[in-house]
């Protein structure tokens, strides 16, 4: 928005009808696009965002109930504690470069069966391994050429209070030392961030989705109530 | 829609007081009171044009543009303890099924919604559960579990709202000799330790800490309306003496 000059006239002049008309057509121009160069810093507050197109959007997958979902998957599956509600979150948006979707995710861990915590065949360092258990959010997204995933991150923990290869609770090989305990009704809680660095329009993100495995299949994993919250901090 | 002259000089026509003073009253409410969002450029703001946040530290609060900012956090010490006890109504530690809510005090703020909003809350922190005795009020050991979940009130007076996506569980960090007398098993579906037992007493034995759960949720509230809400930790307590410490919350809210 240009600034609107007005005239100087001097004592005797006689102005013009477009002199006088001048200020006020100037402001019908600049009035219809008014831009940084003619408003205050800080003028914007929260009665100026547009509703229909926020700043910041919310997605959110919750289920508070107390239904189980019960896995001994050793890949990721997703989670479903109803069977007909699962663990995901439709995006269907293209971000802007440098775009940023923060998600967090956050349950309830019950009834675990932790069978094998501990398996004195694997090498040594490894052998607490059979205690893990993760859970990992994945997006799907494309770019043009068809649907793709990738793991946006992967989260541990452990069945029971011991750990590495002197403290186990349960053993395939080798007796079990009770010094440690299972850990059921814990909560999980993580969250993550994704900059999209590609430029605005070429890439799609479809979804999010909330997943588990154990790292035994002999231990089952039990989750009651999770939730999934996704906020797109558009740029 | 932009400003509009009322009136437009012509050559050879007297000039009207009236009407350079029209365009000018014209103007002046235009410019302060009928620009609307049609008439700003696309693209041409940056951030140096949005609000400045605000920040009040007695409410520990930070109120910018598009929502706020707030929450408490509390360490280790013992004046950082928010204390919870089974003993304001008999049987409350001998009934699984008695549900007696109280709120732990400072484990969440007061928030102030000037318009709709969607609230994301996480939260992080610790709750001990204490061994109970068999003296007096008799109550038992047998790794109780105190339900713990987040609620809140809303100053229209409605009735105290759980929010059931923090729903989380302390248990009493006792012997390993007894069986356990709760609703739900911190041991999961196998129960205890096959061999337990043969542990020393509930305090002098690591295992018992086996017993400790951190706590840590997020949960969303959407959509919901103006007015003061007052959050707080609510718990079930089935123990005598517990107490949370090194809690961490945080609201975020964002304006609709």
């Amino acid at each position: 928005m240009p600034i609107v000059k007005t005239n100087l006239w001097e004592e005797g002049d006689v102005p013009t009808a477009a002199q006088l008309n001048a200020p006020y057509n100037d402001s019908q121009t600049a009035t219809a696009d008014i831009d940084a160069l003619n408003t205050r810093d800080n003028w914007i507050t929260v009665h100026h965002f547009n509703n229909a197109n926020p700043c910041n959007i919310l997605f959110d997958f919750v289920y508070d109930g107390t239904s189980d979902f019960q896995t001994s998957s050793t890949s990721y599956v997703l989670i479903d504690s109803t069977g007909v509600d699962p663990a995901k979150i439709d995006l269907n948006y293209s971000p802007n470069q440098y775009e940023v979707l923060r998600i967090e995710a956050s349950g309830l861990v019950d009834d675990i069966e932790a069978i094998n915590t501990y398996d004195n065949t694997l090498p040594a360092g490894q052998r607490g391994n059979p205690n893990y258990y993760a859970f990992q959010i994945l997006l799907y997204y494309n770019i043009g050429g068809g649907t793709l995933t990738t793991s946006l991150g992967e989260w541990g923990y452990s069945f029971t209070s011991a750990g590495g290869d002197g403290r186990y609770y349960t053993a395939v090989n080798g007796a079990p030392e009770n010094t440690g305990v299972p850990l059921a009704y814990q909560t999980f809680q993580f969250s993550t961030a994704l900059v999209n660095t590609s430029t605005a329009g070429s890439i799609t993100y479809e979804k999010l989705e909330l997943r588990c495995k154990v790292y035994d299949g002999a231990n089952t994993l039990s989750i009651t109530r999770n939730n999934m919250i996704a906020v797109r901090a558009r740029h | 829609m932009a400003y509009v002259k009322p009136n437009t000089f012509v050559t050879s026509t007297a000039l009207n007081a009236s009407d350079i003073v029209g365009n000018d009253e014209a103007l002046k409410i235009f410019l302060n009171q009928q620009s609307l969002t049609a008439d700003l450029a696309v693209d041409a703001f940056d951030t140096q044009e949005i609000q400045l946040g605000e920040y009040q530290p007695i409410t520990n609060e930070y109120t910018f543009a598009t929502g706020i900012d707030t929450g408490k956090a509390v360490g280790t010490e013992k004046e950082d303890r928010a204390y919870f006890t089974s003993n304001i109504k008999k049987n409350r530690s001998t009934d699984p099924n008695l549900y007696i809510w109280t709120s732990s005090y400072h484990t969440g703020p007061h928030l102030t919604l000037e318009r709709t909003a969607d609230i994301l809350i996480t939260w992080g922190g610790t709750y001990i559960s204490n061994s109970n005795t068999n003296s007096s009020p008799a109550v038992g050991s047998g790794f109780w579990d105190s339900q713990v979940k987040l609620g809140y009130v809303v100053d229209d007076g409605s009735a105290l709202t759980f929010v059931e996506q923090s729903r989380s569980y302390s248990f009493e960090e006792c012997d390993m000799t007894n069986t356990v007398s709760g609703l739900v098993d911190p041991f999961g579906a196998m129960s205890k330790p096959s061999s337990a037992g043969d542990e020393t007493a509930a305090g002098t034995d690591p295992i018992t800490k086996g017993l400790r759960r951190w706590i840590g949720w997020s949960c969303i509230l959407r959509n919901m309306p103006a007015g003061t809400y007052k959050f707080s930790h609510y718990i079930n307590a089935k123990v005598v003496q517990g107490f949370t410490s090194a809690r961490n919350f945080k609201a975020e809210v964002f304006y609709k």
